[in-house]
């Protein structure tokens, strides 16, 4: 997964649930985890696109997961949303990085 | 004008707390989801009571001559919930989020003596206490897959490799006739040969 490619989804994602590229805005997320961290977010009302492939990193959700260590799932999801679950499995640093899609208020309405 | 059609889609889980994506096709005319059902399928044999779970303690220091006898009385089932092998979750393309979460039960049918404790005809409250039949979601779809996760939990409570098949049953609503898909050569006249 690329920029451009999470860009690309999310525009036809957001186009199938009928929400024009007036109804949203797209910002990016930058997670830094310490060592063995394990950290929540809750994103009920928004979707989160990974923009790599993070390694040693753990990421579950509610219709998500994405583990490149673990060897006992048939595919890897880069969308996520619910509560998001991260956890770094390594002892060092590590980065994840997101696009996050927020709703705007005039969506709500339709 | 409406019929119903049923959707199946089947897979096997192999491993140990095995997380497993799929997608349920449906077919090009079906306006709404009506309900889901779900069947397991054990392949590898199962115990009936599970292996006690490790709390760390160290093992009984008693001799196996001495060790008390199992006094479980030959007749009872001895578990205490409706057996449960994993975790359904299903997601339309039209919405943000699941539209369908559910635990997969299933019955398990033991070569062993029936459960006569509950007497000699009603059903055991704990092996059969969820009702049979799609439940009903009622969905619109305008797109022709639904995405599905299966995650395992039976494998991750007995530690152990249980292999089963597990059926997603999806009923849809179509646009179809109520007396089923008309072809064309139902519905052209005969070929009139002028002479």
């Amino acid at each position: 997964m690329n920029t451009e490619l999470a860009l690309a989804m999310i525009k036809g994602r957001m186009r199938d649930m009928r929400y024009g590229t007036k109804d949203y805005t797209t910002t990016f997320k930058h997670c830094v985890l310490q060592g063995a961290e394990r950290r929540e977010i809750e994103a009920y009302n928004e979707l989160y696109f990974l923009e790599h492939d993070p390694e040693d990193v753990s990421i579950r959700s509610d219709f998500g997961f994405f583990d490149l260590s673990f060897p006992r799932v048939n595919e890897l999801k880069y969308e996520h949303q619910g509560v998001i679950q991260l956890q770094n499995l390594s002892a060092s640093v590590s980065h994840v990085r997101f696009i996050q899609v927020i709703l705007k208020q005039q969506a709500k309405q339709q | 004008m409406s019929r119903a059609r049923l959707i199946i889609k089947e897979f096997t889980i192999r491993r140990q707390g095995e997380i497993h994506f799929f997608q349920v096709r449906l077919p090009k005319n079906a306006t709404h989801i009506i309900g889901i059902e779900t069947d397991a399928l054990m392949i590898t044999p199962l115990d009936v009571s599970p292996p006690p779970l490790g709390d760390g303690r160290p093992e009984d220091p008693m001799p196996p001559a001495a060790a008390p006898a199992n006094r479980t009385p030959f007749l009872k089932w001895n578990d205490k919930s409706n057996p449960v092998i994993g975790k359904l979750k299903l997601q339309s393309l039209d919405r943000h989020n699941i539209f369908f979460e559910t635990w997969v039960p299933f019955v398990h049918f033991s070569a062993a003596m029936p459960d006569m404790s509950y007497g000699l005809f009603p059903k055991s409250p704990h092996t059969l206490i969820l009702p049979t039949g799609p439940r009903t979601v009622g969905i619109p779809c305008n797109n022709t897959v639904v995405y599905g996760m299966y995650s395992d939990s039976i494998g991750e409570e007995r530690k152990m490799e249980i292999r089963y098949k597990v059926k997603v049953f999806v009923w849809v609503q179509t646009t179809e006739a109520d007396k089923g898909v008309r072809y064309g050569f139902e519905t052209k006249r005969k070929l009139e040969v002028k002479l």
